[in-house]
């Protein structure tokens, strides 16, 4: 072991002692009022919760393994769910591992290399997603194992965690090749964008997959014929499965040739990066940005029309200077985005955007209610958490009001995000279906839905702004959780919308039933904060 | 103006501050010191209303910190010890923010914001983001932010640390003069010749307790002292500080 790290150019003692540092930072949550006890319980039952998340998810997997008659496809598949499941981890969770130079005052005048650096950060990420691979894998391998053979249940083991970590890599060698081609001075903003390019390259392949498979009745699932599906990664390492069953195929040999030349590729890739000054470009990074504020001024913030005062004021004025500049609170909008298109676009692409007031439509535009629905959710949870968490204690030293802090960071999110998604979920519903009158009825229940969903997540977690760390691990398991609630929910809403809308009667009754849960739930939020005002102490 | 009545927090089993009795007159400034973890920045912040106490009760500017927090709050300044600010802001994005917090209108906020950030030098960044900050200027936003308000009452919890001479010079003089207008001020500082010439009264706590109360003369010769820094080493246990640093000297050899 030590003779591998040496002849790498790390040094195997302040890797084991900076790795084990590593990880024990992560797994020591928050440091605002949650007593030490308290916390690691919290911190396990958050590892229990994720696993048997993950473990379930393996179970969808092993269930479409299951059902696949095509070996190579059913290995595709795999591999393109542990793709999306571990680079989701990676996108919403660990960007800020390879990318971060907030480590860099703390090591960058001790006596460690750029190598050893890096190291650390790749296998504090390997960490995880070893991890995680391990809790959604082991459920599809015995499965594989029982309904073919064990030989083909090793090549699924193979190609899960030869996906995982080909994923992660891939994703690493992004952010280091970033690193390098872009200069300090560019290197925050930018990093936002490739990481949307990610978020898209990843979900893009998830929805390929998607759309092979609604094609087709489970049973009858098969690799299309036609090769240039071969140049999809996922069928690479799905390849393992059909040369463990025995058909050595020109193409699954080249595929599984492929797989490892990538994973080659990307680790000798990886490490000449690790020689390329990497701790040093992280470090010139915030001596950079330090020289470049110097000479340009930021522009003076324009007075909005909504949040002109008070509580309301300063979260919107936070919210805007922390997207602006706080690049990871950025990252984590920014990665929803692909999410959030891709979902609209494919609700667009299963081409029935119909009339919601007509009852025979075909109710595939789900996943265009579930965009609208989900995202400002989502953005919720990331408006909590900031590095700088401990400036929050201004909310604990001046006279504001709790409830409005709270009300702002929701209203925020509803006028900068959920208005421009209504905007245009309400141009296509009116390019497609044409009825104006209808598309705005429709546009108008689903904004009020949507601000039902922001209540209730307001309500199961009040905190205030910015005012937490950032915490790996649970941002990938709640947005998955996020998206199956709200997947549900715009099924449902897609197949009651036309009886909805059936007559005023019922359309104004429902909008009424909204309006009311929305009193309901802004009466229990303003009791909830108020209660937690009175517990809830500035410990940071 | 600041009240205590046997105020105590514990942290578990450990006990932070025990039983303290402060009583602070508008206008005065009082130097409230104690070594590192003697309870100084718990005591700040019960009466800054960030944390409750476990016993006791406080009452600042007329107002009971547990029962009327937000009263408390309208009338205090702020300067903690650790500068954390939300640096993605500017600095006068970030005195908008607390002004707007403090429910100022938008024209008194600015007015202020300028005023203050001329004060003390800081004009021509107002407009940059705060991460890119020196130690000293977040200090100086920081101080600019308790001001802004026009508090009753100040706690300043080492509000020089990292400022230029002459930027503390600044500093110095503007609390002098206002606690001449009767603004009641706790400076917490180690600096301990600063706190000889700024503070009114001297309040030292060791292991939360209260263990002396008075001018700086009179603690110089209640503990039989040459300077304050004497006086201050041997109320808190620290009696002999050559043999101690022989003591330290020689470890590090040893090793």
């Amino acid at each position: 072991m030590r003779w591998f790290f040496a002849a790498a150019g790390i040094d195997f003692e302040q890797w084991k002692a900076l790795t084990v540092v590593a990880l024990k930072n992560d797994f020591r949550g928050s440091a605002l009022s949650q007593r030490h006890q308290a916390r690691e319980v919290k911190v396990v039952i958050s590892l229990i919760l994720q696993a048997v998340f993950y473990t379930m998810f393996g179970a969808v997997i092993a269930f479409l393994v299951w059902r696949s008659r095509d070996l190579w496809l059913a290995g595709t598949i795999a591999s393109t769910y542990i793709a999306f499941i571990v680079g989701t981890a990676v996108i919403l969770d660990h960007n800020s591992v390879i990318s971060s130079p907030t480590d860099y005052s703390v090591l960058g005048f001790r006596p460690v290399t750029s190598r050893t650096y890096f190291a650390v950060k790749l296998t504090n990420i390997l960490v995880y997603t070893m991890a995680l691979t391990t809790a959604a894998a082991w459920v599809p391998i015995l499965v594989t194992s029982a309904r073919h053979s064990p030989t083909i249940g090793a090549a699924l083991f193979l190609d899960l965690y030869a996906t995982s970590a080909a994923t992660t890599l891939a994703i690493a060698l992004g952010y280091a090749t970033v690193l390098r081609a872009i200069g300090p001075d560019a290197i925050e903003r930018v990093l936002s964008y490739v990481q949307m390019v990610m978020g898209f390259a990843l979900y893009g392949g998830q929805f390929l997959i998607s759309g092979v498979l609604s094609r087709s009745s489970p049973g009858s699932w098969s690799l299309p014929s036609s090769s240039w599906v071969l140049l999809y990664p996922g069928t690479w390492f799905g390849s393992y499965l059909e040369l463990a069953s025995g058909r050595r195929s020109v193409g699954a040999v080249t595929c599984a040739v492929a797989s490892a030349v990538a994973v080659l590729l990307m680790t000798s890739r990886l490490g000449r990066r690790l020689s390329l000054r990497y701790s040093e470009t992280l470090g010139a990074m915030t001596v950079a940005a330090r020289a470049r504020a110097a000479s340009v001024a930021e522009k003076r913030t324009r007075r909005a029309l909504w949040f002109a005062t008070g509580e309301a004021r300063a979260v919107a004025l936070l919210v805007r200077g922390q997207f602006r500049h706080d690049h990871r609170f950025r990252m984590g909008v920014l990665g929803l985005l692909p999410f959030t298109l891709l979902y609209m676009f494919m609700g667009l692409r299963n081409g029935v955007v119909a009339d919601p007031f007509v009852s025979s439509r075909t109710m595939q535009a789900w996943p265009l209610t579930m965009a609208v629905l989900a995202s400002p959710g989502m953005l919720r949870m990331l408006l909590t958490r900031s590095e700088a968490f401990r400036a929050s204690w201004v909310f604990f030293a001046c006279p504001s009001d709790r409830m409005k802090i709270a009300r702002a960071s929701k209203d925020v999110l509803v006028a900068f995000f959920l208005i421009p998604y209504l905007l245009v979920v309400s141009i296509i519903y009116s390019y497609v279906v044409g009825n104006v009158a209808h598309v705005l009825v429709h546009v108008t229940f689903l904004g009020l839905l949507a601000h039902l969903v922001l209540q209730i997540a307001l309500l199961l977690d009040p905190a205030l702004p910015f005012s937490r760390p950032m915490q790996r691990s649970t941002n990938a398991v709640v947005f998955f959780g996020f998206t199956a609630v709200t997947i549900l929910g715009s099924v449902f809403i897609e197949f009651y919308s036309a009886r909805i809308y059936n007559n005023p009667m019922s359309t104004i009754a429902a909008v009424a039933v909204i309006i009311f849960i929305g009193l309901g739930l802004d009466l229990l939020t303003r009791a909830r904060v108020t209660r937690q005002a009175q517990l809830l102490e500035f410990e940071g | 103006m600041i009240e205590t009545h046997d105020l105590t927090r514990e942290y578990g089993p450990k006990l932070a501050l025990s039983g303290l009795n402060l009583h602070v007159e508008p206008g005065e400034i009082l130097g409230f010191l104690g070594p590192n973890g003697a309870g100084k920045s718990t005591t700040v912040k019960i009466l800054t209303g960030m944390i409750r106490p476990t016993r006791g009760s406080a009452r600042v500017a007329g107002f009971d910190v547990v029962e009327e927090p937000i009263e408390v709050k309208q009338r205090i300044g702020y300067v903690p010890e650790t500068a954390a600010l939300y640096d993605a802001l500017t600095a006068s994005e970030y005195l908008e923010l607390i002004g707007c917090l403090h429910h100022l209108d938008r024209k008194t906020a600015d007015t202020r914001s300028n005023e203050l950030l001329e004060l003390f030098g800081l004009t021509a960044e107002k407009h940059q983001r705060m991460r890119e900050f020196s130690k000293g200027m977040r200090q100086k936003v920081l101080i600019a932010s308790a001001l802004l308000h026009r508090p009753e009452v100040l706690f300043l919890d080492e509000p020089l640390d990292g400022l230029d001479a002459n930027a503390a010079m600044v500093v110095k003089e503007v609390l002098k003069q206002l606690a001449g207008q009767g603004r009641t001020i706790l400076f917490c500082s180690h600096i301990l010749d600063v706190v000889e010439r700024m503070c009114t009264r001297i309040v030292i706590i060791n292991n939360g307790q209260q263990i002396a109360d008075g001018t700086a003369d009179a603690i110089r010769a209640g503990t039989g002292s040459a300077t304050l820094e004497e006086a201050f080493s041997r109320l808190t246990g620290v009696r002999d500080v050559a043999r101690l640093a022989s003591e330290f000297i020689s470890a590090l050899e040893r090793v």
